[in-house]
């Protein structure tokens, strides 16, 4: 999959902006605060629909204007599709799939798929679980409806069960009510996990082949799912992983009434990166948990891949400074897989030695865009 | 809008207030009320005070009614032995063009919703219980309830309720709809119909 051409009017800081963009390598370089992460930022919303960077939409209306248009060509496997997004300030909202106008937002999920990488993701094994599970949410979301479908679903059914808690005064409680909430839970909480389960099986498998690309193959690396308090056998089905959430619902019932709030279940997922079946989040060095979390990255393209049988378009956001010059071999190496890149710098001089691909070379100034020869 | 008389202003006000009407569109009808002969526009205020007035809900199912029970209810030849459960009288209408169903209705009037402050007791769920429970030919009840995540828990707190009471308790199915194509349906409407499948 990849971008033949991507227009921007008033978003962020770009008044209008149209790019042809390279199928291989974009190289967009650029001082601080000149618009690259922008740049970046409105793919990444055309792929997911929302920003990583600010939970409001209307952040992204360029100041003093009245709403922002985004448009994409895309292309897969030789097929062409349109990707339209309008938002204005008074919150009407376009969204348009090939010229057809599209009333959910979830119909944007799976046009564009894209794969992220910040800084802020070196964060991701060191950080809190809650940034684990909006990684593993953002990318299985965009290959599978029915895993976006069952977390809407579950959500919905947390909030609900939360509210329930809350109302609840005293001795004053409706376990009928209570039971019928956990039923609710318990159906989307066990698919829920069995999803998550099978995404970072998947994800595992091309976890070890990923690093071995970037650190010099001496090295072993596991996912181990950590699902909400117990341990999840592989095989188990959901009908069973559903009886063992009934169960721990029951013992937490005295807990939860007193807290008002719902305790346990895939609200409190979290998955554990092995290095040498040593926990990175815990032990790993620094070099080791930025060599972790870039495998994760790339076994995520490969996972992309398997599920559409397409590599996403990889978005590099000033991550080259942050790694080696071996690691970013290994990077420049995703580009020759086929995989369109578009990567950021301040310094030209970072991408020296990637010269001899054929690829393009942009300066961003002030939201203006010129290519460079 | 300084620039419409005061009564036209206040008509455009209270037309805004109905559900879908935006400032344009509450333009356009009042002006379009403005067009129109004074006969008309006496006889759309005598219709909505009049539907206001004459319309109550019925006793037993707490359908909309303009007599004390609704004619479904009134009618002998219904079968009273099958219930159907739904949550408003739209639905009661949707299901009655199916002229498939020849039992009697219960409208609860809503969803149970934590969310929005709503529990059984806002519900007409002690009616549908003591309705029931007067009911000694009732054999079956059959949730309708919508197909979303509210309408589910409140059909099986009901069933919760009522398969104590020795009766079938039901609920419709949900699926691919008919006459389509199966290209054309949606992933995780498939994937639903997959999860409800029979066998032949």
């Amino acid at each position: 999959m990849r971008i033949v051409e991507l227009t921007l009017r008033n978003f962020r800081n770009y008044e209008h902006c149209r790019l042809f963009l390279h199928p291989g390598l974009n190289i967009l370089v650029g001082r601080n605060a000149q618009g690259k992460t922008n740049f970046l930022e409105s793919i990444h919303f055309l792929s997911t629909g929302r920003s990583h960077r600010t939970s409001n939409q209307y952040d992204l209306i360029r100041w003093d204007t009245t709403g922002f248009f985004l448009h994409a060509l895309i292309s897969k496997r030789n097929i062409q599709v349109e990707l339209d997004f309008a938002l204005s300030s008074d919150r009407r909202r376009e969204l348009r799939v090939n010229g057809v106008v599209e009333k959910k937002l979830s119909a944007l999920l799976g046009v564009l798929n894209s794969v992220l990488f910040t800084p802020e993701d070196l964060q991701l094994l060191k950080g809190p679980p809650a940034l684990r599970r909006r990684f593993l949410d953002m990318e299985v979301s965009q290959v599978s409806p029915v895993y976006l479908y069952t977390l809407q679903q579950y959500n919905r059914a947390l909030t609900q069960r939360n509210n329930l808690l809350k109302s609840f005064q005293g001795r004053n409680v409706n376990r009928v009510a209570l039971e019928t909430w956990n039923e609710q839970l318990v159906k989307y909480g066990a698919r829920l996990t069995i999803l998550r389960q099978r995404a970072l099986t998947a994800m595992a498998k091309q976890a070890q082949p990923s690093l071995y690309a970037i650190s010099l193959g001496e090295e072993s690396l596991h996912l181990v799912y950590r699902p909400w308090g117990y341990q999840l056998e592989l095989g188990t089905d959901e009908a069973e992983v559903g009886q063992v959430f009934r169960e721990i619902l029951e013992k937490q019932y005295h807990q939860e009434l007193r807290r008002k709030q719902s305790l346990v279940g895939p609200h409190r997922d979290d998955f554990a990166c092995l290095l040498n079946g040593v926990d990175v989040r815990e032990f790993g060095s620094q070099g080791q948990q930025r060599s972790a979390v870039l495998a994760l990255k790339m076994a995520e393209l490969e996972f992309m891949r398997e599920m559409t049988g397409d590599y996403p378009v990889l978005l590099l956001d000033d991550v080259l400074s942050e790694l080696d010059s071996f690691r970013r071999q290994a990077l420049l190496g995703l580009v020759d897989r086929g995989i369109q890149t578009l990567i950021t710098g301040t310094e030209a001089s970072l991408f020296t030695g990637w010269q001899d691909k054929s690829l393009l070379i942009a300066e961003i100034t002030d939201g203006i865009i010129s290519i460079v020869d | 809008m300084i620039s419409f008389p005061e009564p036209v202003n206040k008509l455009i006000g209270e037309l805004m207030k109905l559900p879908g009407i935006g400032p344009k569109s509450a333009q356009r009808l009042a002006f379009h009320i403005l067009r129109c002969d004074r006969d008309a526009v006496v006889e759309l205020a005598k219709a909505l005070v009049y539907a206001k007035d004459r319309t109550k809900t019925c006793t037993q199912c707490f359908n909309l009614s303009d007599q004390d029970l609704c004619p479904i209810c009134r009618d002998p030849r219904r079968d009273a032995t099958q219930l159907c459960v739904v949550q408003d009288s739209r639905d009661v209408v949707a299901l009655e063009k199916t002229r498939e169903f020849n039992g009697l209705y219960h409208v609860l009037q809503g969803a149970i919703s934590p969310m929005e402050g709503i529990g059984p007791e806002q519900l007409r769920i002690k009616e549908l219980l003591q309705r029931v429970q007067a009911s000694p030919e009732l054999r079956e009840v059959i949730m309708a309830t919508n197909p979303n995540i509210e309408g589910e828990a409140t059909a099986m707190y009901l069933s919760r309720l009522l398969k104590p009471l020795g009766l079938r308790v039901t609920r419709i199915a949900h699926g691919l709809p008919v006459g389509g194509d199966l290209e054309y349906v949606d992933e995780v409407t498939l994937s639903r119909a997959l999860e409800g499948r029979r066998e032949i």
